[in-house]
């Protein structure tokens, strides 16, 4: 097992899916998304995984944060299961798949094991 | 911030938005309830709209072209606004008289007025500056006007000659003054106005898309976006694979992203290797393949005429510095 934080979010990579938490409160602003992708993608070593994103510490995303996810944000990855719990982390996915129509298949979920399900299907 | 005090800012903002001003914006809160969950969504909206009036997606059209709003500022040295123009008023809800001879950081968020007290001290050591700030005006009722102001320091004779000049530009969904100005004025005035300059020109001739043509021609996009390590087929492979034709996939691609099939498969082939170089270890052979390369040497000429640096420098450059 693997594991990296930044100033934005813990990494941990068991072999098989890569999990993403981000931390209490954050906002992602353009320089803040192209950290999370970088450090991701180095993690990651050139080989694809199914991702499960914790975002229920996000507070806002800024628009052009938001533009750099929708292009790079997928890259490397075969899946994505967001953890959404308060009515604000439900809206931003919401947005996000609404808004960017993401490569790979993309889903939310109130609670880590559904979306540990979803993603054994890529695994 | 009240529940009652966040829902009347969200009735403020949504009535600038039916009037076709989408540049406000709602303070946010630390708060992850309901309510704070609409005010991120109606904040992300007004951001999207707010774009696609300038931009949307047709690379340019006369008719994406909207109202200009304009606020001037006058500022002394002091900091103290000397004076501003009415929409500028309009906008923040203010009187001039209550505006003029005030601070101009009372009229900015909290984060925005430490930005200008830390930029007004270096403006004050230069001569001549022009330069741009990335500021957050806050209007009477509370609203927020996220703002990209140009800032100019004019010369005089003496200091009370001396002043900035600050300016903001936005869009809205008013267009009666601009179409007035299209009608009075010559097609080769339009063309080198300010505004359209780095704007591709449109020729007089172009592709007929009906929108199932522009719902064909984003899937291509679309397909192409998501299959960048396959070899391309050909035009016309793929003008037949979402039921279209060469002539409209190949002009009605330009009008729409304002790019080349070919250059666009390039751009974004690109794009992701520079994710993968700047981001890790791959080999840039796997890298290549990855993003539809099928030759190394290529790949490192196409990648270096592009960004200027090779795969290998760029790697480098990118892990020493402390991003």
């Amino acid at each position: 097992m693997v594991s990296i934080e930044n100033n934005y979010a813990f990494y941990k990579l068991d072999g098989r899916i890569l999990y993403i938490r981000y931390h209490i409160g954050i906002v992602i602003t353009l320089n803040a998304a192209v950290k999370i992708v970088a450090d991701r993608i180095r993690l990651q070593d050139g080989v694809s995984y199914p991702a499960l994103c914790d975002i229920r510490g996000v507070r806002e995303v800024h628009k052009p944060a938001r533009d750099y996810l929708a292009l790079e944000g997928s890259v490397l990855l075969k899946a994505v299961a967001f953890i959404v719990e308060n009515p604000m982390s439900e809206v931003l996915s919401m947005f996000y798949l609404k808004t960017t129509k993401p490569p790979v298949p993309t889903q939310s979920f109130q609670n880590q094991r559904d979306a540990e399900r979803f993603l054994t299907d890529f695994l | 911030m009240s529940k009652k005090k966040r829902l009347r800012r969200i009735k403020d903002v949504l009535m600038e938005m039916g009037a076709g001003k989408f540049f406000y914006r709602i303070e946010r809160s630390s708060k992850s309830d309901h309510v704070e969950a609409l005010i991120s969504v109606i904040n992300m909206m007004g951001e999207e709209i707010e774009e696609a009036l300038v931009h949307q997606e047709y690379v340019n059209v006369n008719e994406s072209i909207k109202h200009i709003v304009l606020m001037n500022f006058q500022i002394d040295l002091n900091g103290k606004i000397k004076a501003l123009n009415q929409q500028a008023c309009e906008i923040l809800f203010y009187r001039p008289d209550e505006i003029v001879g005030q601070t101009f950081m009372s009229f900015l968020d909290e984060t925005s007025i430490s930005k200008w007290k830390k930029n007004l001290k270096n403006l004050l050591k230069k001569k001549l500056v022009d330069t741009s700030l990335n500021l957050t005006f806050k209007t009477r009722k509370g609203l927020l006007v996220p703002s990209a102001c140009y800032i100019n320091k004019l010369e005089g004779k003496s200091d009370d000659e001396e002043s900035f000049i600050i300016t903001v530009v936005k869009h809205s969904k008013k267009q009666v003054e601009l179409e007035d100005y299209l009608k009075t004025t010559e097609p080769q005035t339009i063309k080198r106005h300010r505004l359209f300059k780095n704007l591709p020109l449109i020729k007089k001739e172009k592709v007929r898309l009906n929108s199932e043509d522009i719902a064909k021609i984003r899937e291509a996009r679309d397909f192409l976006m998501n299959n960048l390590e396959k070899e391309f087929p050909s035009l016309k492979e793929l003008a037949l694979q979402f039921g279209t034709n060469t002539f409209k996939l190949k002009y009605g691609f330009k009008e729409l992203y304002g790019i080349s099939v070919f250059r666009f498969l390039r751009n974004e082939r690109l794009r992701k290797a520079k994710i993968l170089v700047q981001g890790g270890n791959c080999s840039f052979k796997t890298i290549a393949y990855q993003c539809g390369y099928r030759s190394v040497p290529t790949f490192t000429n196409t990648f270096k005429s592009v960004f200027g640096h090779t795969p290998t420098e760029l790697r480098k450059k990118f892990s020493s510095e402390d991003f």
